[in-house]
């Protein structure tokens, strides 16, 4: 029994050190290679001028007379018009629903993890669970 | 009149499959209807324990003989009579008779038998026992099919299938995915020292400790490799065991980790480019296949599927080898490693214990990978969570998914899946990898 337990001993050592050994050089080589493939794909972006980020659209709508007057010029710095309509329709609607009358102030990208789509989509996939 | 009746009736039934039946026998149709039973209705793993099941059916079937070997009939070849007619001793007919010759002699001296002649040439050539093996009754068909599991083709096939199948993108994202993948392995080593401790031996011990990669197609092939007598048993276990990873493994990954852990959020992964994606499985079929080349055949053949899917120029050859292959090879696999399952050989305290041993390996592996996810926790100020650890026991995607359930009902916010998916497929590398040192030390 003592034979058979330093051969298993032997074994799970060489096991174990072989298994991680390989996955490590996997690691290093993946790791390599992705800084290798980063760097030739980000080579050509450094020689643009980087835009500079606009600032977030943001569209105020007090009362429905003064909308229109609003919404138009703020509308042209990222959101088309159709767009404000869009989320405003949605707004609307969900006055409908609660009874409760909101009014658009602005118009404002969610600082999320996630995008909502995103997060949509995962939860719509992994529902089953 | 009614005696000859009776007689007729008793000869019918004694030559009928009630009359030769052993008791394991019916107990194994009885094991084979249950397994029927949670394929069909509870939908435990159907692809494959259904046609597993049907396999141990019709393996325990009387008379029907479709696990039968091809039978020979053993011929004596006349070697003295063929050295008294020649007068030369054997070492001179080897050297100097051709085939034609001695067929003339054996012709000459037994004109009534005409047997192969180049089969007797060799055994003069060989100096072999006098016998020549006539094949006198083919086979059954499962024996035929057998040979795919027994030669180890069918899993290197179903491993090309799953390589088209993986999308191994969040591990290229997260590489020390890796480390996961191998963490889980512990289970393997660790119940091949527990099977060492039940006095199996060493080559049995290994393919029983391979149950804990959680990869049926791994686990079939070191079985066929290092203790083919064992494939009803281990195959059976180690497919139950991946259909029940989601009752395994939860309270396993609740009792290794804190709320604290399981609620943690782990970073979006970085997009990889279709470049890396192509390099990888070449990477990795080299750099596998040279350090450990028992492994080239599980290894070699899921990079290659994996390159079908990648490369983009084979859609078609992707396309079969996801989808008529895999389930062809499937098919064979299934119904003929439950063709092994045979009662006489299948119902005995062994195999008792290698489903206790398959449990254990299994508990072990997710048990590994949890404890070096919460090393890893630690290690990155955590944020990783420890969760994706009990992943890297292959069994894709079913094991990701159970991390996912598990991290969600901590924080319904929480999306692991992705996460999970690189230790996940990294353990399909792992277990490969493992499977290649167990058939290096012991095949």
């Amino acid at each position: 029994m003592d034979d058979a337990l330093m051969t298993a001993g032997i074994v799970i050592v060489t096991g174990l050190v072989v298994v991680f050994a390989v996955l490590i050089i996997l690691i290093f080589l993946i790791w390599a290679f992705g800084k290798i493939v980063t760097s030739f794909t980000n080579r050509p972006k450094k020689e643009e001028e980087p835009p500079k980020p606009k600032e977030e659209p943001q569209v105020k709508a007090v009362s429905p007379s003064v909308k229109q007057a609003v919404l138009s010029p703020q509308a042209e710095d990222g959101l088309s018009d159709e767009i404000v309509a869009v989320i405003t329709a949605a707004v609307a609607s969900l006055s409908e629903i609660t009874g409760v009358s909101y009014g658009i102030k602005s118009i404002r990208r969610a600082n999320s993890g996630r995008p909502s789509w995103a997060a949509a989509g995962l939860f719509e996939n992994t529902r089953p669970f | 009149m009614f005696e000859g009746f009776l007689n007729s009736i008793q000869g019918l039934i004694e030559g009928s499959g009630f009359g030769l039946q052993y008791w394991q026998n019916y107990l194994m149709i009885l094991i084979a209807c249950v397994l029927l039973f949670l394929a069909i209705v509870k939908k435990y793993e159907p692809l494959l324990l259904l046609p597993i099941a049907f396999g141990m059916i019709l393996a325990n079937l009387p008379l029907a003989g479709m696990m039968g070997m091809p039978t020979n009939e053993m011929i004596a070849i006349p070697v003295d009579e063929l050295i008294q007619a020649t007068g030369k001793t054997l070492d001179e007919i080897r050297q100097t008779f051709s085939a034609d010759q001695i067929n003339e002699v054996l012709n000459a001296l037994h004109p009534e038998d005409t047997h192969s002649y180049p089969v007797v040439w060799q055994a003069v050539q060989d100096q072999m026992l006098p016998f020549w093996n006539k094949p006198a009754q083919n086979g059954g068909l499962l024996y035929y099919l057998y040979q795919g599991v027994k030669l180890g083709i069918y899993p290197p096939l179903i491993f090309l299938g799953i390589g088209a199948m993986t999308d191994f993108g969040p591990l290229i994202a997260n590489p020390k995915s890796f480390l996961l993948g191998a963490a889980a392995q512990l289970g393997i080593f660790i119940t091949f020292l527990g099977a060492v401790l039940l006095a199996f031996p060493n080559n049995e011990a290994a393919s029983i400790a391979i149950i804990g990669g959680a990869d049926g197609p791994t686990a079939i092939y070191v079985t066929s490799q290092l203790a083919p007598h064992m494939l009803g048993p281990i195959a059976v276990a180690a497919y139950s065991y991946m259909a029940l990873v989601p009752i395994i493994q939860p309270p396993i990954m609740k009792l290794l980790t804190t709320k604290k852990e399981r609620s943690v959020v782990m970073t979006q992964l970085r997009p990889v480019s279709k470049t890396e994606k192509i390099i990888f499985p070449i990477l990795v079929a080299i750099v596998v296949s040279l350090i450990l080349p028992s492994a080239a055949p599980l290894v070699g053949m899921l990079m290659l599927g994996n390159l079908f899917r990648e490369s983009g120029v084979v859609e078609r050859l992707s396309k079969t080898v996801q989808n008529e292959l895999i389930n062809i090879i499937t098919i064979f696999l299934g119904v003929t490693v439950g063709a092994t399952a045979n009662g006489q050989t299948f119902l005995n305290v062994k195999t008792l214990g290698i489903i206790a041993l398959g449990l254990f390996a299994f508990m072990m592996g997710t048990a590994g990978g949890v404890l070096f996810g919460k090393i890893m926790y630690v290690a990155t100020k955590g944020k990783v969570n420890p969760l994706i650890g009990s992943a890297g026991v292959s069994a894709v995607p079913m094991a990701a998914r159970v991390s996912q359930k598990v991290g969600q009902k901590e924080n319904p916010g929480n999306f692991l899946l992705m996460h999970a998916m690189g230790p996940n497929v990294a353990g399909v590398i792992g277990s490969a990898v493992a499977a290649g040192v167990l058939i290096a030390i012991f095949g």
